[in-house]
């Protein structure tokens, strides 16, 4: 394979960054080398801000300022696509090349058909009117599109069949390769396993090849060929997918593919990478990985690692490629294990007689209506939800997007009410919906949400948000009582040590960091019900695992927790029950070992398809 | 603490790099200066008579108008009161606008709101001018002169609507975002979230309110005089225009009274103008220019095929 008549288009000492407003720089890609071969399948795998779009984008050439691509080539058939001029980059792009940047599907035009949006290109190129609707027949029902979508306007097709349009509008002239950036952020589990899985039929039937940009580690392990794992700009190990999975040989690697749940593989603990990447306003000279690698030699800081060649096609940037690192020990902070000391006593004493039980929910309805033209249609986003949340349990509610999971969320919180039936805390009846907007509710029920950009005020340090609910719930006697209690809600969901995080400001912390202080402010409140609403989906796998492990540790506290998702692989690993969701219907509920390994609705089954594991093949 | 004055600092420093709001305000400043030198001393008595209609001169450096009076010692003089008005109609319009806006945000959908909002769609259309037409016609045949305080008052009064509709659209989507949920999930108390949540991103609008308000205040005040609706008690920009016009100065090009009536107005407007694209800079990171580096410097950059060095 790795046949030099075999490469399709190779980049070289590729930097690339951006000027900062200060007359800085910022280095997103520096010194990446790799080639794509012809008829494969390249994933290109990182974390959020280490360079993969910014390589995407200088690829293509269409890096704009303030981006700069400083050196390097990127060479196409003997070519170099950086020094082409633009008339020479127009006949090869579409043609040749196809980019399909990241959010393509929602910067549709809205007022344009779809069929009017694919000619439009189609002509760029000099294609007719008859011959380019043949093209375009011919690509939609390739991406399984009917025909009758060249009529329609993007916003009468959903988020699936949109990201359908765009990835038959780049097959429209058969490139040669088609980048992806994050062709399915966004998008349900079950309908991002179709696309990529048509994705990866067409592929294999016209023999193209395709470089993708994804954070979604075990999702690429199903889809690609071979994976480049990429780390503060450098790609930090390049191999075949069984090469990387059965045998990583970079530590990020390694860690990475331990930090995902896989339900095949049903592990026990997640690691977690402790710490963030490194900001590139400047290159230091040892390697980029060296504060938080479990496994750094001295040498390591001084001194850039080069590849070590470990086979023809599997490269590793680390000075201990060969050796074997699941014998090497680990320090406990990868494995998150929390200290709960003093906090055995965190939730009130459970009611007598209620035999676990904190929350129940009976009959829950929520109905929407909508007005067609002068007719008035019901949406049913719950219909007749019933389920106990018990204390020391953790309760998954699984399923895509629209089906209901939210609404429920929303509705235990008290933030939305409920068209019908009833809710009951330790007993007592709180269906009304105003009774859940008091003080008594509140200080039992609390939530933490999906997005950790927004549900933290940019204008407060941490310490404020821990404080209020302290105050609000007269948790404090005095001052000093007040910092001891911020101090240790930090350090139980991990945040060590706490004296950093308090007059920060969520601006100034990860994605993780801010889930862990929205978990704190949601403990603060000593809660006997916590709601968390999809709490991972955002955040970098790497630290993904720490946030599930503080989940799962929470679970000791006597807490009862309601964990949304989408991701079963995530339930396998944190929930005892779960209960799958279908439009607005509880389908099917269990013990999770039960539900996953022996389904019975159909729709379970499909998620399970779905999840994306690095262990099972597309 | 230490953090945040150095946040200030920072905050400070964006403030006086940033051209257009440098230029903005000594441009205000320089109108205020303007008229406070004129409430003290002008160049001639405001009442001394010379002879009329007499082009500018280094004796007269705005010339005389059609009563013999020096232009230049009229407009100091005037521009005083003037911006006092359309400094407090600014000051009014900004607190109104705030505090409806707020409540309107954050209470949206409720019944409260919806009154605040018919209101204000009510009052969106209701100019300001004509108000105080009927307010001072009103006074006139009661035989009492208009004080500056009814003018800013009966302004104020109509013109909060537009900000406050700004504002109000502003704090809905702030009170959707999750941070603020979660603040009401932990029993937060509606005043303190909105004091100490809401307000503090809503500032900038404030202050956009406080300039527009300052214009359209002075503005309303020239016209109303112009037409000579307004009985005031003391002389402003206003009156004198309204004596141009009596004068068709216009007709018989005396350019210099004209000028003398509208440069300090002039001023403040195009101050107010760079002030507004100065902000709106300062609040939406966006819009600043990056500036590329004037001097290049040279970074070693290790690879695996060698160290490369690239130019940035």
């Amino acid at each position: 394979m790795s046949n030099v008549n075999d490469i399709l288009l190779s980049v070289r000492n590729l930097t690339a960054g951006y000027y900062t407003p200060t007359g800085g720089f910022y280095f997103a890609v520096t010194g990446v080398s790799f080639d794509v071969f012809k008829n494969e399948i390249l994933a290109i795998v990182g974390e959020s801000g280490c360079g993969k779009s910014t390589l995407a984008l200088s690829i293509y050439n269409n890096l704009h300022s303030p981006g700069k691509v400083l050196s390097g080539e990127v060479l196409f058939e003997g070519k170099d696509l950086l020094k082409m001029s633009k008339e020479e980059l127009r006949s090869i792009r579409m043609t040749r090349i196809s980019f399909v940047p990241q959010y393509a599907m929602d910067s549709l035009d809205p007022v344009t058909k779809i069929g009017d949006f694919m000619k439009m290109a189609l002509r760029e190129h000099g294609y007719g009117e008859l011959e380019a609707e043949k093209l375009i027949r011919e690509k939609l029902s390739l991406m399984r599109l009917p025909p009758e979508v060249v009529n329609m306007y993007p916003l009468e097709l959903s988020g699936g069949m949109r990201q359908r349009v765009v990835l038959a509008t780049s097959m429209l002239l058969n490139p040669d390769l088609i980048i992806l950036d994050e062709p399915t952020t966004g998008l349900d589990v079950i309908v991002q396993y179709e696309i990529l899985r048509d994705l990866k039929i067409i592929q294999r039937k016209l023999g193209f090849s395709i470089l993708i940009i994804s954070h979604d580690l075990p999702l690429m392990m199903m889809f690609a060929d071979r994976i480049a794992v990429m780390y503060a700009g450098e790609i930090v190990e390049i191999g075949s997918k069984n090469e990387l999975l059965d045998n990583p040989r970079h530590p990020y690697t390694y860690l990475l593919l331990n930090s995902v749940p896989s339900i095949i593989k049903r592990r026990e603990v997640l690691l977690s990478i402790p710490g963030n990447p490194p900001l590139l306003t400047s290159i230091e000279p040892g390697c980029r990985f060296y504060d938080r690698c479990p496994f750094r030699l001295s040498q390591c800081k001084e001194e850039l690692p080069r590849y070590i060649k470990l086979s023809e096609t599997h490269h590793s940037k680390c000075f201990r490629a060969n050796e074997n690192f699941s014998s090497l020990t680990l320090k406990p902070e990868y494995y998150e294990e929390l200290n709960i000391g003093g906090y055995k006593s965190i939730t009130s004493a459970p009611s007598v007689g209620s035999d676990g039980v904190a929350l129940s929910v009976r009959d829950l309805h929520k109905v929407y209506t909508v007005w067609r033209g002068l007719r008035r249609i019901k949406i049913y986003a719950v219909n007749g939800v019933s389920f106990n949340l018990r204390r020391g349990v953790i309760t998954a509610l699984v399923g895509g997007s629209g089906h209901g999971k939210s609404t429920i969320a929303k509705i235990i919180a008290g933030i939305e009410k409920q068209t019908s039936g009833s809710i009951f805390l330790d007993g007592k009846d709180f269906s009304k919906p105003s009774s859940r907007s008091t003080m008594e509710y509140r200080s039992k029920v609390q939530m933490v949400f999906q997005d950790p950009y927004s549900s933290l005020d940019p204008r407060h340090t941490v310490e404020w948000h821990i404080r209020r609910p302290l105050i609000i719930h007269g948790k404090v006697k005095n001052e000093n009582d007040l910092k001891q209690r911020v101090v240790n809600l930090l350090t139980l969901v991990g945040l060590k040590p706490p004296e950093k995080y308090l007059n920060r400001y969520p601006h100034e912390l990860s994605g993780g960091e801010r889930q862990r202080v929205s978990i704190a402010r949601a403990l603060a409140v000593e809660p006997a019900v916590l709601i968390a609403d999809e709490p991972v989906s955002m955040l970098d796998a790497s630290v993904r695992a720490g946030i599930l492990n503080v989940l799962k540790m929470l679970r000791n506290l006597n807490l009862a927790i309601l964990y949304i998702t989408h991701d079963l692989a995530t339930v396998s690993y944190i929930a005892d029950e779960v209960m799958v969701i279908y439009n607005g219907q509880i389908v099917e509920k269990g013990d999770v070992k039960e539900v996953i390994y022996n389904p019975k609705h159909e729709y379970t089954k499909r998620l399970i398809e779905a999840v994306p594991d690095p262990y099972k093949e597309l | 603490m230490k953090r945040e004055f150095a946040l200030s600092i920072s905050k400070v420093k964006v403030i006086t790099k940033n051209k257009f709001i440098a230029i903005g305000v000594a441009l205000l400043l320089l109108d205020i200066i303007l008229g406070i030198i004129g409430s003290i001393w002008t160049p001639y008595s405001v009442n001394a008579s010379f002879s009329f209609s007499e082009p500018p001169s280094w004796k007269h450096l705005l010339g005389t108008d059609a009563y013999g009076h020096d232009v230049l010692s009229e407009m100091l003089h005037d521009t005083l009161p003037t911006l006092e008005v359309g400094f407090g109609v600014g000051a009014l319009v900004a607190l109104l606008s705030t505090i409806i806006g707020l409540l309107g945000g954050y209470y949206a959908g409720k019944t409260a709101s919806i009154i605040i909002d018919i209101i204000t769609i009510t009052v969106l259309t209701i100019p300001g001018v004509i108000l105080l037409v009927v307010v001072s016609s009103y006074f006139r045949v009661a035989n009492i002169s208009v004080s500056y305080g009814i003018t800013i008052l009966s302004l104020s009064i109509v013109g909060w609507a537009f900000g406050a509709r700004q504002i109000r659209s502003q704090v809905l989507s702030l009170s959707n975002r999750e941070y603020i949920i979660a603040s009401k999930l932990i029993g937060e108390k509606s005043y303190t979230i909105i004091f100490t949540q809401l307000l503090p991103p809503i500032l900038p609008l404030t202050f956009a309110q406080f300039l527009f308000g300052t214009l359209y205040g002075v503005l309303s005040l020239v016209t109303a005089e112009f037409w000579g609706v307004l009985p005031a008690t003391s002389s402003n920009l206003g009156t004198m225009l309204a004596f141009i016009s009596t004068n068709a100065a216009y007709v018989s090009n005396q350019w210099w009274w004209i000028l003398g009536a509208i440069i300090p107005i002039i001023i403040l407007g195009t101050g107010i103008g760079f002030l507004n694209i100065g902000i709106d800079e300062f609040v939406d990171p966006r819009l600043r220019e990056i500036k590329l580096p004037q001097v290049r410097r040279i970074v070693k950059i290790p690879t695996d095929n060698g160290v490369i060095e690239v130019s940035i």
